[in-house]
């Protein structure tokens, strides 16, 4: 029974470590093995899992082709932002420290981890996000994301003006610039007010199109101040619901005072059937094709809103965007550029070649001191290793080199474990145990003390996650979270590897029966003894002979 | 009755000598924290500079580094960008004085850092890379520090008095309290488990005064700062440090609770010497790791790996020599018989109270 049991865990572990390996095999791995041996070059991984989005079942795929690495190992993009011109502010240095931790809690939500945000100067920002190309650097963090509800400009009798030209808005809005005679710039073209027709009738389909409108904010009059609304009146508790077929919808919830405003502006538009369109920064929000969404406004809104159309994964990195909030005064990128690594070209590869070197160093040496079960240590140990760096890919965990100084820490508590049920497992061969039941002595008299040390070092980074969140010092989050991961999998791997390996070993009888395989320095009473009983058997109760 | 072995095995016999090597190895930290600068704070921490620089002749990223250090700057940080340029990280570079009332005014640190990288790389280039001889460096701005130690979350630190250093100090008080509290609930069947965790908490701050007391005086030797790098070593430290006394304590909770009428303290002195041996080869295995990077690794990280590697080693030391051995002064009543010797006779209700205190 207990052998059928070891053979199908040893199976289940011999899975786990291939598919382990083939998860962290580098793509360029002449950089990093002796290049004697023609590696094959990793191709990175594709993976379906399922998530709960929205209430629904979906399959999302995710796709990790390199290990993350922080700024210290890597480097990545560095974004200077700096208000748009001719903003003014009362008070610029409380906005910008605003906008700081707007950028913190965007770089949390969208999972940039150890990224920097410095005051640079007294006008501008410096962002350094790793491991994320510039676009997707600014469209996720770099952006004041703020959402504003644009209306048609019409004319007293309710005619839509509509241009075949450009209209010129002010920076991040949808705010018609005028000139000195109150008129509407417009280059390459003229502005016609044109009747707007309700969806139900047939001149609907003559309506001018979104991109033909000429828009402006939607305000309404409220205790005599007019109040645009926009993202500041939104919950920060956007989500993305999916349909039946897939679509997304993005679900919004206005503030009381935002509710108000909805309210009226809704009303005023339905009257005629007016679009209502959602901008952002000044950018129409387009659909999945591309085009203008601007749905016409059929009856009053309040409470809550959706934005229908959008793309997938647009919905969610804009649901992202306004639950973290706009940045207080409208930001732009000023520069942006591709930074290298702060530790140096060579660091990433030096650290892997001397980790690879500490590896075999403490293998060799378990071989040496503890023999056969040494080797097995030594499998675990490869195991345990290729487990964790899945893991940090997979999660994925940005690696720095706090990251790094965890790995190395855990490491030495995995062969910790080991160490501490070989000495037990001696001690009781010594004492003349048979080798089944030094095993399993060896196992549970050890296990007290690796449970509390593990605990008590979880329990360390659990804090030291809650300190470094609250002082957005990300050095010791990603130490606490590597350092939690690898002691996670450094109990699996010393407990039940080194154990499953163990097990196996002892079953083979040529193997079992050298009892100095297993301890070099066995007294010459017990020697004499284990030749004479069969090592195997006897059963986990085999009674020890005197305690000491 | 004893039971134990004479000479080196009875550790627990020698433990006034341990404290005593304890101590000595801690007195030149503590002296040295007392003496401001206690610490200094690396460009992590403090706000400094930050330039860009483009040259128009090929230079590499370690030369620069080079060039910077010999320029009394060897805590810049410099990054690539592209094509010869660098965008450099440094503390604040001071500004040129008041100008004299005659002659010329003074050159800024600034224009004394152009000028030399000028004279070592030749001309620098402007941001589209045409060579000017006057070009300085581009985009030249001071920068606030990356780890302010302020709270993102609310505006008004609760309980966080003085940026960073506070902070790691409350850090490592949280963790502390909570191993404390751990270990005083896992070592319940032991009688006074509250102990087990004391003892474990002040080793740990044994080890962590240790590698900052080091930092400290390397800062006032050779310059050494201190940046992230360190608090990733500190708390390195930290968790070694409580895992090895955890297991040593595992020990003696087994021993004792095996009874057997042994005294505490020879029950101790058994358990340390039975982990001895595990002790050790954990402990090398940390320390085979360290060396291995310290060797072979870059040199960007050798101080922090002196660090890992001070605290390792005073982590293994000090769950045998110190955390042990304050469990069993504690058992024995050394602090109240010290005191006892020192105020010399007493009534006793007067005994009492120096016990109680103590």
């Amino acid at each position: 029974m207990r052998s059928w049991r070891a053979r199908i865990l040893l199976l289940v572990v011999i899975g786990l470590t291939a598919l382990s390996v083939i998860t962290v095999w580098p793509s360029e791995p002449d950089r990093y093995l002796p290049d004697a041996v023609p590696w094959p070059e990793g191709k990175g991984i594709k993976l379906k899992v399922p998530v709960i989005e929205g209430g629904t079942f979906r399959l999302s795929t995710i796709t990790r082709r390199a290990m993350s690495l922080g700024l210290d190992l890597r480097g990545g993009t560095r974004l200077v932002l700096a208000p748009e011109e001719g903003i003014q502010v009362e008070d610029l240095d409380a906005a910008l420290d605003g906008a700081q931790d707007v950028i913190e809690r965007r770089v949390n939500e969208f999972g940039v981890a150890e990224s920097e945000v410095n005051r640079l100067g007294d006008i501008r920002l410096s962002v350094q996000l790793p491991g994320i190309e510039p676009d997707e650097a600014i469209a996720k963090i770099g952006r004041t994301a703020l959402l504003q509800f644009c209306e048609p400009l019409t004319d007293a009798s309710g005619n839509v003006a509509a241009t075949e030209g450009e209209v010129q808005y002010r920076a991040q809005t949808c705010d018609p610039v005028r000139d000195a005679n109150d008129e509407i710039v417009v280059t390459g073209g003229t502005i016609a007010f044109v009747p707007w027709a309700r969806d139900d009738t047939p001149q609907a389909n003559d309506n001018p199109q979104p991109d033909e409108i000429v828009w402006q904010p939607a305000t309404a009059e409220i205790d005599g101040q007019t109040n645009t609304l926009d993202g500041n009146y939104l919950r920060p508790n956007t989500f993305v619901r999916f349909d039946d077929f897939g679509r997304p919808t993005l679900v919004f919830q206005f503030t009381s005072d935002g509710a108000d405003v909805a309210e009226q502006v809704t009303e005023r538009l339905s009257e005629r059937n007016y679009p209502l369109a959602p901008y952002l920064d000044g950018d129409p929000i387009l659909d999945s094709n591309g085009l203008p969404i601007a749905p016409r406004v059929q009856g009053t809104i309040s409470t809550d809103g959706v934005i229908t159309g959008l793309d997938s994964e647009e919905a969610q990195d804009l649901s992202k965007l306004l639950n973290t909030g706009a940045f207080p005064i409208p930001l732009r990128v000023v520069q942006q550029q591709d930074v290298d690594a702060t530790l140096g070209e060579t660091a990433v590869r030096d650290s892997v070649i001397a980790g690879e070197v500490a590896l075999l160093l403490i293998m060799a040496f378990m071989i040496l001191y503890y023999r056969l079960p040494g080797v097995m240590a030594s499998l675990a140990l490869v195991v345990y290793t290729s487990l964790v760096l899945a893991v940090f890919k997979l999660w994925p965990v940005t690696l720095t080199l706090s990251g790094v100084a965890a790995f190395v820490l855990s490491v030495g508590m995995a062969v910790d474990a080991n160490i501490l049920i070989f000495e037990r497992m001696k001690e009781e061969l010594r004492i003349g145990r048979n080798l089944v039941a030094a095993l399993e002595d060896g196992f549970t008299r050890a296990w007290s003390s690796i449970r509390d040390s593990n605990i008590s070092t979880l329990i360390t980074c659990a804090i030291l996650y809650w300190f470094g969140n609250q002082f957005g010092e990300s050095a010791i989050k990603g130490f606490a979270i590597t350092l939690a991961i690898g002691v996670g999998v450094s109990m699996f791997s010393a407990i039940t590897v080194t154990r499953t390996f163990m097990q196996i070993i002892i079953s083979i009888r040529p193997l079992a029966r050298r009892l100095w395989l297993f301890v070099p320095d066995l007294p010459e009473d017990v020697r004499r003894e284990g030749r004479r009983m069969p090592a195997v058997a006897g059963g986990a109760d085999g009674a020890p002979r005197e305690r000491r | 009755m004893r039971d134990r072995p004479a000479g080196f095995f009875d550790i627990v016999g020698n433990r006034g000598w341990f404290y005593l090597f304890s101590f000595l190895i801690l007195l030149p930290g503590i002296i040295s924290l007392i003496i401001p600068p206690r610490l200094k704070l690396g460009i992590d921490f403090s706000s400094g500079s930050e330039f860009t620089v483009r040259f128009e002749q090929p230079v590499s990223k370690d030369d620069l580094h080079d060039a910077m250090a010999g320029l009394d700057h060897p805590e810049s940080r410099i990054q690539g960008t592209g094509q010869n340029e660098y965008l450099v990280r440094t503390k604040e570079l001071r500004g040129a004085g008041a100008a004299p009332p005659v002659g010329p005014a003074p050159t800024s640190e600034r224009d004394a850092i152009e000028d030399a990288l000028q004279a070592r790389f030749g001309n620098l280039a402007d941001s589209e890379g045409a060579a000017s001889p006057d070009q300085g460096f581009i985009d030249f701005s001071s920068i606030s520090a990356t780890v302010s130690g302020k709270l993102s979350l609310q505006k008004d630190p609760p309980f966080i008095c003085c940026g960073i250093s506070g902070s790691a100090v409350s850090a490592v008080a949280a963790a502390s309290l909570a191993i404390f509290v751990y270990l005083w609930w896992s070592f319940r069947q032991v009688p006074q488990p509250f102990r087990f965790g004391a003892a474990a908490v002040l080793a740990l701050l044994h080890d962590a005064l240790l590698v900052v007391g080091a930092f400290s005086i390397l800062g006032k030797v050779i310059d050494t700062e201190i940046n992230v790098m360190f608090i990733t070593a500190l708390l390195t430290v930290i968790g070694f440090s409580v895992h090895d006394s955890i297991v040593v304590f595992d020990r003696i909770r087994e021993t004792v609770s095996r009874g057997e009428g042994r005294s505490f303290a020879d029950a101790v002195n058994s358990s340390l010497l039975q982990t001895l041996g595990r002790s050790l080869n954990t402990s090398l295995t940390l320390i085979f790791a360290t060396l291995a990077l310290l060797l072979i690794g870059g040199s960007s990280i050798r101080e922090f790996l002196w660090a890992m590697l001070i605290g390792t080693t005073t982590g293994a030391y000090s769950s045998i020599f110190v955390a042990s051995q304050i469990l069993v002064s504690w058992n024995e009543g050394d602090v109240p018989r010290i005191l006892r010797r020192m105020v010399g006779r007493r009534e006793p209700e007067q005994l009492e109270t120096a016990g109680a205190e103590a």
